[in-house]
């Protein structure tokens, strides 16, 4: 019998497993983020990775379903299972090791990005992992040097930085470093998107402070962490910065829910009025058009 | 309410004299869709009235005479669709409820984080690419599986959602058995191959809209237990026997042919592929 914030840890896995089976993957989602909420209440920090890996998967399988091309998606879910039990199987023990579930992480994301694939990118790429590494490395570099662009107004930094990163991702095949990184700067841009979108100064830029001190003490770890090719990259500090994310993420969650987006920075929704609506509005102008230039008797 | 619609229009006329009556209908129109969804969104909204209590209230106004009772209804019925669908509305204009650890609270604000989404369509943001926004279809066919979003057949709609639903296509269903989910997991090029085979079948499926099922089964011979071979079940509703014959062979030689390209893609694996090809079979349910 482990801890209460464990053994609810593993229900919301299991309840996580149950929505993939049946094809639900927005509660899978959910089950996933309610696992990383969960995990917040304890002090066992490794917990997150469970809900963090969960989250990926079905937000991976919610991808391929909305893909416009046919997909492919049974054999994706059973790529996506067999993830998902052999990561229940390992945290079946409260103490295991995080290692163990990033190398079950890697195998599925390495099959997993084939879904992603278009024809031509499947015939004409090979093996890239190297040019993986040098292109890892300069976007860390470059996040580092223009770490003040985060700053301004309307900037889309982190979200090119994964955009950069994903594409040649799907692409090719991915190493355990270069998987860390995505992580963690999926962790990071998660706990962004809260400060984007907190209050403003009053001439609309972002809250200077807020990110100085939120945000850039992670990027100077990030660089420790990987800025150095030659040198092992260090699990344990990654697992550290993954779960703080994680945890910082969460606790946004919990102070501002979802926050709509700023106007202006994705497409703006809106409503449209029906034709007969549309119609009344006309007759009405018409009508009253009409009655003004009557002549009056 | 219609006082002062017509106020308005009193107004817009007087404001801008000797504009034709169509511009300025396009303006009135434009100025109310531009304003809605901050309404909407500011908008107090009373609650939806509980199951329980309509139901003890229609057995209330049983006693009624049958014009008032039927007038009771009618109102309940309106009340209930208008309030049922401005939260359908707001919640449309929220979006996905990415972070949330629960599904009532879709109806509260839209969500903030895509980054894992936009994988996906890395590489395609070049603007001239319809995967530009790609979340905004996740966030939509989200929103439009939920139970709670679900307009009732012949409901009253005052606005219409600017990004119309997406017609469910008539996608087939996959299912795969456990031994040949066990080959996927462990063989890379056979995942490779059930991955292109799945997309070929539910391509085909979607274009005749004439298969309904497939069922990829690993069988064991009879005599020879070592053999295993692929079997795919199709089932095709509503076709007679001849029709069937003929996707059958059509989709046959679809899936030969896509061999064909995997075996450009990797040489190396020509061998393994011609194996999987031979101990792959193809079955229409004929009954």
């Amino acid at each position: 019998m482990g801890s209460v914030v464990y053994e609810e840890v593993q229900q919301d896995i299991l309840a996580a497993t149950k929505a993939l089976e049946k094809d639900d993957f927005e509660n899978m989602n959910i089950f996933a983020n309610r696992a990383m909420s969960n995990a917040m209440f304890g002090p066992d920090r490794k917990l997150f990775l469970l809900g963090f890996f969960l989250k990926d998967v079905a937000l991976d399988l919610m991808g391929i379903r909305a893909a416009k091309k046919p997909a492919a998606v049974a054999t994706a879910k059973v790529l996506a299972s067999s993830f998902v039990e052999k990561m229940k199987e390992v945290a079946r023990k409260e103490d295991f090791q995080e290692a163990e579930v990033w190398t079950l992480y890697l195998d599925y994301s390495n099959k997993i990005r084939k879904h992603t694939v278009t024809e031509i990118e499947e015939q004409v790429y090979g093996n890239g992992t190297e040019f993986m590494r040098v292109a890892t490395n300069w976007l860390i570099q470059h996040l580092d040097k223009n770490r003040g662009v985060l700053l301004e107004p309307r900037n889309q930094f982190l979200k090119g930085i994964l955009n950069e990163l994903t594409r040649i991702y799907r692409i090719h095949d991915i190493d355990l470093r270069e998987l860390y990184v995505l992580s963690i700067l999926i962790a990071l841009e998660r706990l962004y998107g809260y400060m984007e979108m907190s209050p403003r100064t009053a001439d609309g830029c972002l809250d200077e402070k807020k990110i100085r001190d939120g945000v850039f003490p992670f990027i100077d770890r990030i660089v420790h962490i990987f800025g150095d090719e030659k040198q092992q990259t260090s699990a344990t500090e990654v697992n550290e910065v993954l779960q703080e994310l994680t945890y910082k993420w969460r606790e946004a969650f919990i102070h501002y829910m979802e926050l709509r987006p700023a106007p202006g920075l994705i497409a703006e929704r809106g409503v449209q009025l029906p034709e007969e609506t549309r119609k009344k509005i006309s007759e009405a102008i018409s009508r009253t058009l009409e009655k003004e230039t009557k002549p009056k008797r | 309410m219609a006082n002062k619609s017509f106020n308005v229009v009193d107004e817009l006329i007087e404001a801008f004299p000797g504009v034709p009556p169509d511009d300025l209908c396009k303006a009135l129109v434009g100025y109310l869709e531009a304003s809605l969804p901050e309404i909407l969104r500011s908008l107090e909204l009373p609650p939806i009235v509980s199951p329980v209590r309509r139901k003890l209230e229609s057995l209330r106004i049983k006693r009624l005479r049958r014009h008032e009772r039927s007038r009771a209804e009618r109102s309940h019925t309106e009340y209930d669709t208008f309030i049922s669908e401005l939260y359908l509305l707001r919640r449309q204009l929220d979006g996905l409820h990415d972070s949330c650890t629960s599904s009532e609270y879709a109806i509260s604000d839209g969500n903030t984080n895509r980054a894992r989404q936009e994988r996906y369509f890395a590489g395609y943001q070049d603007g001239q690419t319809s995967r530009r926004f790609p979340e905004i279809e996740i966030e939509r066919e989200a929103l439009f599986r939920s139970p709670e979003v679900e307009t009732p057949p012949g409901s009253f709609q005052p606005y219409v959602a600017l990004y119309p639903v997406r017609e469910e296509l008539p996608a087939p269903n996959v299912t795969i058995d456990i031994q040949t989910q066990q080959r996927i997991v462990t063989d890379k090029l056979f995942a490779d191959v059930t991955r292109t085979l799945e997309m070929k079948l539910v391509e085909f499926a979607l274009r005749t809209g004439k298969i309904s099922n497939y069922e990829l089964v690993t069988q064991t011979d009879v005599e020879i237990p070592e053999w295993k071979r692929i079997v795919v079940k199709m089932i095709s509703k509503g076709t007679m026997f001849d029709e069937k014959i003929e996707l059958w062979d059509e989709l046959d030689g679809i899936v030969r042919r896509s061999f064909d390209r995997l075996k450009q893609y990797s040489p190396s694996d020509s061998e393994a592929l011609n194996s999987i090809n031979r101990n792959l079979f193809l079955r229409m349910e004929l009954i």
